[in-house]
C-alpha cells in the first residue's frame, strides 16, 4: 500500500494500524512502511526489484528412458514397461524380486566329473582308451578312435547228423548268412505192419511229405453166429464206416408151459426187442382148506395177482360140556377173533390169590351171561379165634335184607368158614361154597345156598365146624358185584385164595 | 388183632385186571360195625352154649340120679337126650 492512511475519512478515523502477515514487515507508524522479502528455494530464481520475476532453474521437463513411460503435465505418472518379473527354466532357479538371484545347477553323469564353483570343470571320469583284442582292430587309443571288425566269409554246408563244432575261421558270418543243406527227396511208401527203421538216406523229407499207403480193402466178409475169430491176411486196411454183414433176425419159438432150456440151433439171432410168445393166463381155480397139494395139468399160467377163491368164513359153533374133540367137516373158515359160546359150560370168571392180607375181596363187571355163579373161597383169617365165617355181599348192599340161618335181617350172608389164627395148625384152611342160581332175573328176590367147614382146634386134636346154609338177599336187581369179607371184621391173611365161576 | 392194613382187592371180571385200595372211610365204618356186630354174635353164642351145655350136664346129671331106674334104662335116656352121662356113657 502506498497512500497515507486515513485519506478517505479526514482525520485518524481510518486505518490506525498495520501488522505485519507472513513474508511482510512493517516500519513506521504514522506512515508505515510495508516490505515484502522472498528467498529463492531449490531450482527457482528471483529477479527484479519492483517487479519480481521467479523463474523454474531445476527439472524444466521429464523424458521417458528405456522400459519407462510418462504420461500427464502437471502430475506426471512413470510407467515401468520392461522386465517386470524372471521365470525360471530347465536347470535355472530364480529367488528375489526387487533383485532376483538367478541361479544355474549342474549334475554330474555316468563317466563325467564336475568340479569347481565359479568356474566349472566338466571331466570325463569313464572309458579314457581302448585297445583291440582279439580279430579287432583299433587306429588309436584315445581321440577319434577306428575299430575294424573280422572279415566277412561264406559259410560251409550243413547237413542233417552234422555235429556240433566250434569252428577255427578267423572271418565272421553275416546275420544273413546261409549255410548250404541237403536236397529233398520223396518218401518211400508205407505199409500196416512196417517195421520201424531209422534210413540211411543224405536228403531230408517236406513238412508236407507224404508217404503212399496200403490201399481200403473192398470185400469184407460175412460175419456168421458161432464164427471163429481169425487175425486175417488182407494187406488192405478197413475204414471206420465199415460194415459186415450179420446174420438178420427170425422171429423167436414160442414158450411153452415146462420148456426145458436149449442152445438152438438157428443160424438167426434174437434182436433186442424179441418175443417168445407165452402160454396165456386162465381163470384160478378154487382152493380150500384141505386140498391135497397138485401140479396141475394145465397150459395157461397163472398172473401176479392171480386170486384163488377160497372157503368163506363161518360162525363158530357153541361149546357144550361134556363134548369130545372133533375135526369137523365144515368147509367154511374161522376168523382170528372168533369166539365160541361158552354159556353152557362152567367157566372161571375170576380167580385170586393173595400176595398180602385184605380185608375184602370183590369181583367186579360180573358178565349177564350165564345162568349161575358158584364163589369158592379157601384160606385164614387174621382175627384170633379158631374159625371164623365168610360174610357176602351183593352189588356193595349193606342194608339190613339179608336172611340166612344164621338169622333175619342181617347186612351179610353166610358162604362158609375160614380158619382163624387161633386155631392148633397154622397151615388148616377152611373153605366155603356158595351157589347163586338166576343171578341175572329180576323177578325174584336172589336165593343162594352155602356149604363151608373148617377146623377149629386149639389143641393138636383135630375138631371142625361145617355148615349148610340157605340165604337170601331181599332184592330183585340182577347180581353185578360179590363182596366177600371175613365176618369178625379183620382181615383174609396173604395165600387166601377166592374163584367165581359161571355157568 | 389184625396188623395188616386194611386192603381191598378188585378183580374186573370182563378185564381180568385186579387192583388193590385202601378201605373207604364208609367201608371202615361197614367193618368196623360188622366187627362189633360180629363180636356180639359171638358172645351171644357162647352165652348159648354154655346155658345148653349147663342145660346138659344138669340133665345129664338129673338122669344118672335117677337110682330107681335100671342102668340100662338111664343110658337109654341119655342116648335119647343127647347126652353123655358122667363115666363116659350117654
Amino acid at each position: 500500500m502506498s497512500g497515507p492512511l486515513g485519506t478517505s475519512g479526514g482525520g485518524a478515523a481510518g486505518v490506525t494500524s498495520v501488522t505485519a502477515g507472513n513474508g511482510i514487515t512493517v516500519t513506521g507508524t504514522t506512515t508505515p512502511t510495508i516490505a515484502a522479502s522472498i528467498a529463492a528455494g531449490t531450482g527457482v530464481s528471483i529477479a527484479g526489484t519492483t517487479t519480481l520475476t521467479v523463474s523454474a532453474t531445476g527439472v524444466n521437463s521429464v523424458s521417458a528412458g528405456t522400459g519407462i513411460s510418462v504420461s500427464g503435465t502437471t502430475a506426471l505418472t512413470v510407467s515401468a514397461t520392461g522386465v517386470q518379473s524372471l521365470t525360471a527354466g530347465n536347470g535355472i532357479t530364480v529367488s528375489g524380486t526387487t533383485t532376483p538371484t538367478v541361479s544355474a545347477s549342474l549334475a554330474a553323469g555316468t563317466g563325467i566329473g564336475i568340479s569347481g564353483t565359479t568356474t566349472l570343470s566338466v571331466s570325463n571320469t569313464g572309458v579314457t582308451s581302448i585297445v583291440a583284442g582279439t580279430n579287432v582292430s583299433v587306429s588309436g587309443a584315445t581321440g577319434a578312435v577306428t575299430v575294424n571288425a573280422p572279415a566277412f566269409a561264406t559259410p560251409g554246408s550243413s547237413a542233417v547228423g552234422d555235429s556240433a563244432a566250434a569252428g577255427t575261421a578267423t572271418t565272421v558270418a553275416r546275420s544273413d548268412h546261409t549255410h548250404g543243406r541237403e536236397a529233398f527227396a520223396t518218401p518211400g511208401a508205407s505199409a500196416v505192419a512196417d517195421t520201424a527203421s531209422a534210413g540211411s538216406a543224405t536228403t531230408v523229407a517236406r513238412s508236407d511229405h507224404r508217404h503212399s499207403r496200403e490201399a481200403f480193402g473192398t470185400t469184407i466178409t460175412a460175419s456168421t453166429i458161432g464164427g471163429t475169430a481169425a487175425a486175417g491176411t488182407s494187406t488192405g486196411v478197413a475204414r471206420e464206416d465199415h460194415k459186415h454183414a450179420f446174420p438178420a433176425g427170425a422171429a423167436p419159438s414160442a414158450l411153452t408151459v415146462s420148456s426145458t432150456q436149449a442152445t438152438g440151433t438157428s443160424a438167426s439171432p434174437a434182436l433186442a426187442d424179441h418175443v417168445h410168445a407165452m402160454p396165456g393166463s386162465a381163470t384160478a381155480g378154487a382152493s380150500a382148506v384141505g386140498d391135497t397139494a397138485a401140479t396141475g395139468t394145465a397150459t395157461t399160467v397163472a398172473l401176479s395177482d392171480h386170486r384163488h377163491s377160497r372157503e368163506a368164513f363161518g360162525t363158530p359153533g357153541a361149546v357144550t360140556g361134556g363134548a369130545t374133540a372133533a375135526s369137523g367137516s365144515a368147509t367154511t373158515l374161522a376168523r382170528s377173533d372168533h369166539v365160541h359160546s361158552t354159556a353152557s359150560l362152567g367157566v372161571l370168571l375170576a380167580s385170586t390169590t393173595l400176595s398180602s392180607a385184605a380185608a375184602s375181596i370183590t369181583f367186579s363187571s360180573i358178565p349177564q351171561t350165564y345162568k349161575t355163579l358158584q364163589v369158592v373161597v379157601q384160606g385164614r383169617a387174621a382175627a384170633a379165634t379158631t374159625l371164623t365165617g365168610v360174610m357176602v355181599r351183593f352189588n356193595g348192599d349193606t342194608s339190613a335184607i339179608y336172611d340166612n340161618g344164621y338169622g333175619a335181617n342181617r347186612t351179610d350172608l353166610h358162604a362158609g368158614f375160614i380158619t382163624g389164627a387161633s386155631t392148633f395148625w397154622s397151615a388148616a384152611t377152611g373153605i366155603g361154597i356158595m351157589f347163586i342160581q338166576d343171578y341175572t332175573q329180576t323177578i325174584f328176590y336172589k336165593s343162594c345156598f352155602s356149604i363151608g367147614g373148617s377146623s377149629n382146634n386149639s389143641g393138636s386134636t383135630y375138631s371142625h365146624s361145617g355148615m349148610t346154609s340157605h340165604g337170601q338177599w331181599r332184592n330183585t336187581a340182577a347180581i353185578t358185584s360179590i363182596t366177600l369179607t371175613v365176618e369178625s371184621g379183620g382181615n383174609f391173611v396173604s395165600g387166601t385164595s377166592a374163584t367165581l365161576v359161571g355157568s | 388183632m389184625d396188623t395188616e392194613p386194611p386192603i381191598a382187592i378188585e378183580i374186573n371180571c370182563e378185564t381180568g385186571v385186579e387192583t388193590a385200595r385202601p378201605l373207604t372211610a364208609e367201608e371202615q365204618v361197614q367193618r368196623n360195625a360188622d366187627m362189633s356186630r360180629a363180636e356180639a354174635e359171638r358172645q351171644a353164642k357162647e352165652q348159648q352154649e354154655a346155658l345148653e351145655l349147663a342145660e346138659r350136664t344138669a340133665l345129664a346129671t338129673w338122669i344118672a340120679g335117677q337110682s330107681t331106674l335100671p342102668e340100662a334104662a338111664r343110658n337109654a335116656l341119655a342116648r335119647a337126650t343127647g347126652v353123655t352121662l358122667p363115666g363116659g356113657t350117654g
